[in-house]
């Protein structure tokens, strides 16, 4: 029987589950982390000046660009007093060579379609608050989220930049002018919106049936299909629990991606505050 | 909300179950009805796969979710995915490399708790294929109300009116959790005991798989 | 609309430049780790990053050049990049007239000879506009191509003039664009003094080219400084990482 010995990077290609696991084994990731730990996360407030809001989001390499524009529409038949909010995820062929060019691709109506439920379920903003004059116009925030990075956990970097963006937002004062049918906005009076929850996300993925790993990068999402994403708010309460793929989930991991994603949310809530202060302090 | 639910039925009480197999003409095919809720899945595989979705040494899974009305959007992507993630665990695809396993999920009537009974659905016409799985998947869902009451197998105008909607998916051998999609405001306890009671139903529904089945096999196809 | 003075009493521009004056220039290599190279650049207002893949495999088996490597250029205007939200499609005129205009740029100045059969994407996407596109992304392409370690014959530094009642301005910004005033757009390989773009947009008087010209190959050196020294630096401190000694 002969034994072959591989340069790392090249095991890494032939065989990555096993490479993982050789890590796993010794407690702890490929890139040096813990299975807990989660990578390091910056938040930039304001960085695009043609945007009402916007937040540029890194966990570790995965880089995220979330620009909120605000436009005025006329509200929609069926709810006459409330503004919309239209989220949006590009994954362009940039962020990773996985992506290639053309129609947006699965993982990104994904993203969209998750991004767009959590809005709408988890009551983040009182759309009633972006009415202008019920049933002639409204405000209406698109939101679109880049990515121009693609290390892996792109659910989280993408919910954490639309929630800091939202926080973001100024609007103008606007009022309606009935007898000639327009909007006027002022400028100088700006005001920002009221965001009643502000809810944070954690996503975990299970390798092997057994090793709960926090935060995967793309080369340990590669190999381990199980994913579970948790979003709580600030009341400790949950608004989201998403769960695809494998077969070894029990209740057990749920309560300690649970737990996890509580202590995240203090971690995450901590960098957001720092980069107001500092923001405001400019 | 009211001690009533709009169809009379029991908080936890799941709505009446219809299996029809062979339904199309398909290596597999199942129509799973919860209620008014009704999904067609059909199945074409092992069969031929293109060469640039060939995998060398398993059974590559295409799904294809088609709504009621309109065209399929990002709603229907996402359900795309969850299925083809579930039955990626659940079907020993290693036994039939290069191949592609096709899965076509038709809504036919829509009233609530659409992708339960598209997974549903979707177990009945594997079986129905007779295409080898480790396991079976069996789903249901629920919503928490205002006042926190927890109803099972909601139709259509619940999932409207109340706080949170959750689907979940066990597996039969081990009842571990396939899939989860909880969407809304919950305490983790509310969360936990949405969990028991969708388990809870789920073993009912496993009943009704098991009495379809035993139902073809006596009665010849 | 209003129609702002381009060209105020003291002879500066509405940005509180002078007239030769370029916007200050902010660049980085090496700012995404997925790509083989990338580079993010700030010019002014306008924020643009590049990333290039490759060489790699070419995608479809019918564009293989048997004797060099395929250039593909993409560039991606963001929903939010202007004061107007405008959801561009990828098969948006202006921007494919401005990627084919990239490409065209780098295809002799890259060494494909040396890749055949293979495939370099370069992919630009614009996060902020405020004029200045094609010159912003033959900045950033150059810089992201040094990043990727792609072998080129020089860096391709380009830079924007115009001019307005006799006066030519250096380095348009989006207001200036506006106002419908010639705009020429020169790319030049600074060592060779040789000029590889030339676009020019609306009418300018052949008495006044030579002067437009001359200026825009002005901005292009000073943006040629910058790139370099940028390149210098980055590279400096990389070989000062792996040779502690």
């Amino acid at each position: 029987m002969s034994t072959q010995t591989y340069e790392a990077e090249t095991f890494r290609k032939l065989q990555p589950q096993e490479y993982l696991r050789k890590f796993l084994l010794k407690e702890v990731r490929p890139d040096g982390r813990e299975l807990k730990q989660f990578r390091q996360t910056t938040v930039n407030l304001g960085c695009i000046s043609t945007t009402n809001g916007s937040s540029l989001v890194r966990i570790g390499n995965t880089t995220v660009v979330c620009g909120i524009k605000a436009e005025v529409s006329v509200p929609k038949q069926t709810s006459t007093k409330e503004g919309y909010l239209v989220p949006n995820v590009e994954l362009s062929p940039m962020c990773s060579p996985k992506f290639k060019p053309g129609p947006p691709s699965e993982h990104a109506q994904v993203l969209s379609e998750n991004i767009n439920r959590l809005l709408k379920s988890a009551s983040i903003l009182d759309l009633n608050t972006l009415c202008i004059h019920e049933g002639s116009a409204v405000w209406v925030l698109y939101a679109d989220i880049v990515c121009v990075n693609y290390d892996g956990n792109v659910f989280d970097a993408c919910v954490i930049g639309l929630i800091t963006a939202l926080s973001n937002v100024k609007l103008p004062k606007a009022t309606f002018a009935e007898e000639e049918g327009l909007v006027k906005a002022t400028e100088e009076l700006l005001i920002p919106l009221n965001l009643s929850r502000l809810p944070y996300p954690a996503t975990f993925s299970i390798f092997d049936g057994q090793y709960l790993l926090v935060d995967p990068t793309e080369v340990e999402e590669s190999v381990a299909h199980e994913v579970i994403t948790i979003i709580c708010d600030e009341a400790g309460q949950i608004c989201t629990v998403w769960k695809v793929g494998g077969i070894s989930c029990t209740p057990k991991h749920l309560e300690k991606c649970i737990s996890i994603a509580r202590e995240r949310y203090i971690e995450i809530a901590a960098i957001v505050e720092n980069e107001e202060k500092s923001n405001n302090l400019i | 909300m009211s001690l009533n639910r709009v169809d009379k039925r029991k908080f936890t009480e799941i709505r009446p179950i219809s299996i029809e197999q062979n339904y199309v003409n398909k290596d597999g095919s199942a129509l799973f009805k919860f209620g008014d809720s009704a999904v067609l899945c059909s199945i074409n595989g092992p069969t031929e796969v293109k060469v640039r979705d060939e995998k060398l040494d398993k059974a590559t899974i295409d799904v294809l979710f088609k709504p009621w009305i309109g065209s399929p959007g990002t709603n229907e992507k996402t359900h795309e995915l969850v299925l083809r993630s579930t039955l990626e665990s659940i079907i020993q695809a290693n036994l039939h490399p290069r191949t592609l396993i096709q899965v076509v999920c038709q809504v036919l009537m829509d009233d609530g708790s659409i992708l339960a009974t598209a997974i549903n659905a979707t177990t009945m016409a594997l079986i129905n294929a007779g295409i080898s799985m480790r396991d079976i998947a069996v789903a249901v869902s629920c919503v928490i109300c205002k006042d926190g009451t927890i109803l099972i197998d909601p139709k259509e105008q619940e999932i409207e009116e109340n706080q949170s909607f959750h689907t979940f998916a066990f597996n039969k051998v081990s009842l571990n959790l396939l899939f989860c999609e909880s969407f809304g405001v919950f305490t983790e306890k509310q969360y936990f005991d949405c969990y028991e009671l969708s388990k809870t139903a789920a073993q009912e529904v496993i009943n009704e798989i098991h009495n379809a089945i035993k139902y073809n096999i006596t009665n010849g196809r | 609309m209003s129609r702002h003075e381009p060209i105020g009493p003291q002879g500066l521009r509405q940005d509180g430049r002078r007239a030769d004056q370029l916007r200050n220039i902010n660049c980085k290599p090496s700012v995404l780790s997925q790509s083989d190279g990338s580079s993010y650049i700030e010019q002014g207002y306008t924020k643009c990053l590049a990333a290039v893949y490759g060489p790699r495999e070419t995608r479809q088996k019918a564009q293989i050049l048997h004797n060099k490597a395929l250039i593909t250029v993409e560039i991606s205007l963001a929903p939010f990049s202007m004061s107007e939200r405008k959801k561009r499609k990828k098969f948006d005129k202006r921007l494919l007239e401005i990627a084919s205009a990239v490409k065209q740029t780098f295809e002799p100045i890259i060494m494909t000879n040396l890749f055949p059969r293979s495939q370099i994407d370069i992919f630009l996407q614009i996060l902020q506009y405020d004029g200045g596109m094609t010159q912003i992304c033959i900045n950033a392409a150059t810089l992201a191509l040094i990043d990727a370690g792609i072998p080129m014959l020089e860096y391709v530094c380009a830079c924007s003039a115009g001019i307005v009642e006799d006066t030519t301005i250096l380095d348009l910004n989006n207001s200036e664009e506006s106002l419908g005033i010639p705009e020429l757009t020169v790319a030049l390989l600074p060592q060779s003094q040789k000029v590889t773009l030339l676009q020019l947009e609306t009418r300018l008087h052949v008495d006044k080219l030579e002067s437009v010209t001359a200026m825009a190959i002005k901005g292009a050196k000073e943006v040629y400084k910058k790139l370099d020294k940028t390149s210098r630096d980055y590279i400096g401190d990389l070989l000062q990482k792996s040779n502690p000694t």
